[in-house]
């Protein structure tokens, strides 16, 4: 050892000064150091985190609260234990491996682990983990800070299986699910896009939905669109509302599918509109079956249309819900002012439905029922039959109703009706004439004996008489059942009126009855067996006399009409009722005392054996016109 | 004196011209039918003149016509007849030469009759 020298004292003394301020000065920077470090370690001690320092073998050196509070032992237990027993058996070769890493020069290493706490619980860690190195660079320790994200794994976990249960959910129904952002374009698809399109959902995703829409439903969807987002900047709109439309897609294979869309806004958390949520569901079938539910129901109206019956269907309170074409035309009005009458007040013009109703039958029975009438207000006959309507329950909706002008039919029935009548005639006549002749004959007979007593023969005389008077009316009963043709000649039926007006002239002066003519001067000649005619016109006359017992006008008017010559006797006298009109032409009708109910039967078979026509026009109290009409048969007149 | 043959199914109506001809002065035989009629026409019997009823059951009046024409007799004949069932013949009677001038209608003036029977048999009326 060396011996020390005073100057050595001295210098050392001086040397152990510069120290002592050196040091005095260090205690401060310490005193300041020290200060700084309380600060930094209070914050990093209370820090909810865990913040560890760990030398290189995993021996804890530092153990914070959050660390405390995180793990579950107290500072100093864990400045007992090494790291290892905080790690789970599956993580301590990751911990191994970082620790590595560290110790090899990377400076800062961040991942998510695992960790286990005092109680045995695994925990999900987010772990950066820092060298410390000392002054001149040598790594010391690992200074550790744990955060405990369980919680928000198990969040995350819930919120990821959620949407993939919704994926898988959303995958398993048929329909086309999708999403799109506010562009228009696809953000999501479902995997029955394949299914619908024949699109692989990758295929789609960013694309805008045009793609898949025709030119037609694009702009249906495009308005649709807009309008909702119209909808949306105005006022309050309902945020839950969806939209369904009717859309037709493109196929990835260029085929078309129809589509029935369901859509609603996907929100952000201010519920601001930020794309769309919707459901597409195939509906190429139903619009299959609507297209030809169309197409039946088109059919079914032309045809309803096309029925040449006046078909109507009723509620069972008469009410008119629908008619077709041929209805609507016979009464030459418009749909809109016929539907919601009822028949009654339509057809009969009356309050309630009349007696012959047989709709009133069939609302009552629930049967099917049908009816005969002449309607005045349509002025033919009409046959009605009426059906009932069931719904699936059975319960009565309704009734059809099929009214068919039956004119001409009635007219065929009256025809073959006379015909009968006719030939009953016949037979009857020859039966009558035999006893007639026997009552006669016998009366001839006694009258040829000597009869004193004048009472007797006078009596006889009588029966002959008689006999012969009957025997005429049989011969006009023959003759209207088979007219008989006479001489048939080509007039001018002015003329002709004109003589059969001269032979009454007289008379019907008398009876103070005025006679206008109203002649045509065109009038092409036509034939006629005169004789047979001009009892017509005389019965006619006769008629339109007896209808005006206190006298009146005749008025003749003749005239070309259609190919044929008309004659009009129309009269201001007493005219007659339906019932009277209906029944005009039947043999023995009459309405007079006196009558024998055979004149207009006979008129009416000459005319009929013209091939002409005989009709009336009347009502009570204004007069009756009769018309016949006779066929043109162009020729010169006979002389 | 001419014998004149009243045909007619109806017995009554016979009896009545057989008694009114006979009174006139003819002798009268009465066939109640036409199969009676064509036996007599077919016999030896001389007619004058036959009044025909046309209408008969079984064989009525124009067929009585027709066998006479057949055995070419040709007895004038006044035709009767109850409605006009004889004009349903009248152009086949007019074809074997009868007219309506030949027919009566029942029922008939017994005048009437004995007008035509006279004008056919062509004595003074």
């Amino acid at each position: 050892m060396n011996e020390k020298g005073p100057k050595q004292y001295i210098e050392e003394i001086e040397c152990l000064k510069a120290q002592i301020k050196a040091f005095e000065k260090t205690a401060l920077d310490r005193k300041m150091i020290e200060a700084q470090t309380r600060r930094f370690v209070t914050i990093l001690m209370d820090s909810n985190d865990a913040i560890t320092v760990q030398d290189f073998d995993g021996k804890i050196i530092t153990w914070n609260r959050g660390a405390e509070q995180i793990y579950g032992w107290s500072e100093a237990e864990a400045l007992e234990m090494n790291i290892r027993e905080i790690v789970p058996e599956d993580k301590r070769k990751e911990t191994s491996a970082f620790i590595e890493k560290i110790k090899k020069g990377e400076l800062v290493e961040s991942f998510e682990t695992k960790r286990i706490t005092r109680d045995g619980k695994i925990l999900d860690i987010w772990l950066t983990a820092t060298k410390l190195v000392d002054d001149k660079g040598n790594p010391t320790a690992i200074a550790i800070t744990e955060r405990n994200i369980t919680k928000f794994k198990k969040a995350d976990k819930v919120l990821r299986q959620s949407e993939e249960r919704y994926h898988l959910f959303a995958d398993s129904v048929a329909d086309f699910i999708w999403t799109t952002d506010m562009n228009l374009r696809f953000t999501y698809l479902n995997h029955s896009v394949i299914y619908l399109l024949g699109y692989a959902p990758e295929e789609l995703i960013k694309q805008n939905v045009a793609v898949v829409l025709t030119i037609n439903s694009s702009r249906t969807a495009l308005k649709a669109f807009e309008e909702e987002v119209a909808i949306e900047t105005s006022g309050s709109p309902d945020l839950s509302r969806t939209r369904i439309i009717e859309l037709e897609h493109v196929c990835k294979d260029g085929s078309t599918v129809w589509g029935e869309v369901k859509m609603t806004f996907l929100r952000d958390p201010d519920k601001r509109a930020i794309g769309i949520l919707g459901v597409t569901r195939d509906i190429t079938e139903r619009k299959k079956m609507d297209d030809k539910l169309m197409q039946a129901a088109e059919e079914w109206r032309v045809t309803f249309d096309s029925i040449v019956d006046l078909v109507s269907i009723h509620s069972t309170e008469f009410k008119i819900m629908r008619v077709n074409k041929a209805f609507a035309g016979a009464f030459k009005m418009k749909y809109q002012e016929i539907l919601g009458k009822t028949c009654y007040e339509l057809i009969h013009k009356s309050k309630e439905p009349p007696l012959h109703c047989p709709h009133r039958h069939t609302a009552r029975t629930k049967e099917p029922s049908l009816a005969e009438f002449f309607e005045p207000n349509l002025g033919f006959y009409l046959e009605v039959s009426c059906s009932p309507i069931f719904n699936e329950k059975g319960e009565a909706m309704g009734v059809v109703h099929i009214a068919k002008d039956i004119t001409k039919r009635k007219e065929l029935e009256k025809n073959a009706r006379l015909a009968q009548l006719g030939e009953l005639v016949a037979d009857m006549a020859h039966e009558v004439n035999n006893p007639l002749m026997i009552i006669s004959g016998n009366a001839e007979l006694s009258l040829m004996e000597e009869i004193q007593n004048e009472k007797v023969k006078d009596h006889l005389k009588i029966v002959v008489e008689e006999c012969q008077a009957a025997k005429d009316i049989i011969q006009r009963l023959l003759k209207f059942s088979r007219p008989s043709k006479g001489v048939v000649k080509v007039i001018n039926i002015n003329n002709m009126i004109e003589a059969v007006t001269n032979i009454i002239a007289h008379q019907f002066n008398l009876d103070n009855i005025e006679i206008k003519r109203n002649y045509a001067d065109d009038l092409p000649f036509i034939s006629v067996d005169v004789q047979q005619v001009q009892e017509i016109f005389m019965n006619l006359l006769n008629n339109a006399k007896d209808a005006m017992p206190e006298g009146g006008v005749i008025e003749i008017t003749t005239i070309l009409e259609k190919g044929f010559v008309r004659i009009d006797f129309k009269d201001t006298g007493c005219g007659m009722t339906e019932e009277v009109m209906k029944r005009i032409f039947e043999p023995f009708f009459t309405t007079k005392e006196k009558g024998t109910g055979l004149g207009l039967s006979v008129c009416y078979g000459i005319v009929k054996a013209h091939n002409g026509e005989l009709k009336f026009e009347s009502a009570p109290r204004k007069g009756t016109t009769a018309i016949i009409l006779l066929p043109l048969k162009e020729a010169k007149e006979d002389a | 004196m001419h014998k004149i043959l009243v045909v007619d199914d109806e017995p009554r109506i016979a009896k009545i011209l057989e008694e009114y001809l006979t009174r006139m002065g003819f002798h009268v035989t009465k066939a109640s039918g036409g199969e009676e009629a064509i036996g007599i026409l077919h016999s030896d019997v001389k007619i004058d003149l036959m009044i025909l009823d046309m209408k008969m059951p079984k064989v009525g009046g124009f067929d009585v016509i027709k066998e006479m024409k057949r055995i070419n007799k040709n007895i004038p004949t006044i035709i009767l007849t109850g409605s006009i069932d004889a004009e349903k013949y009248l152009v086949d009677l007019k074809v074997l030469g009868y007219s309506s001038e030949d027919i009566l209608y029942k029922p008939i003036e017994l005048l009437a009759l004995l007008d035509k029977v006279k004008k056919k048999l062509r004595m003074a009326p």
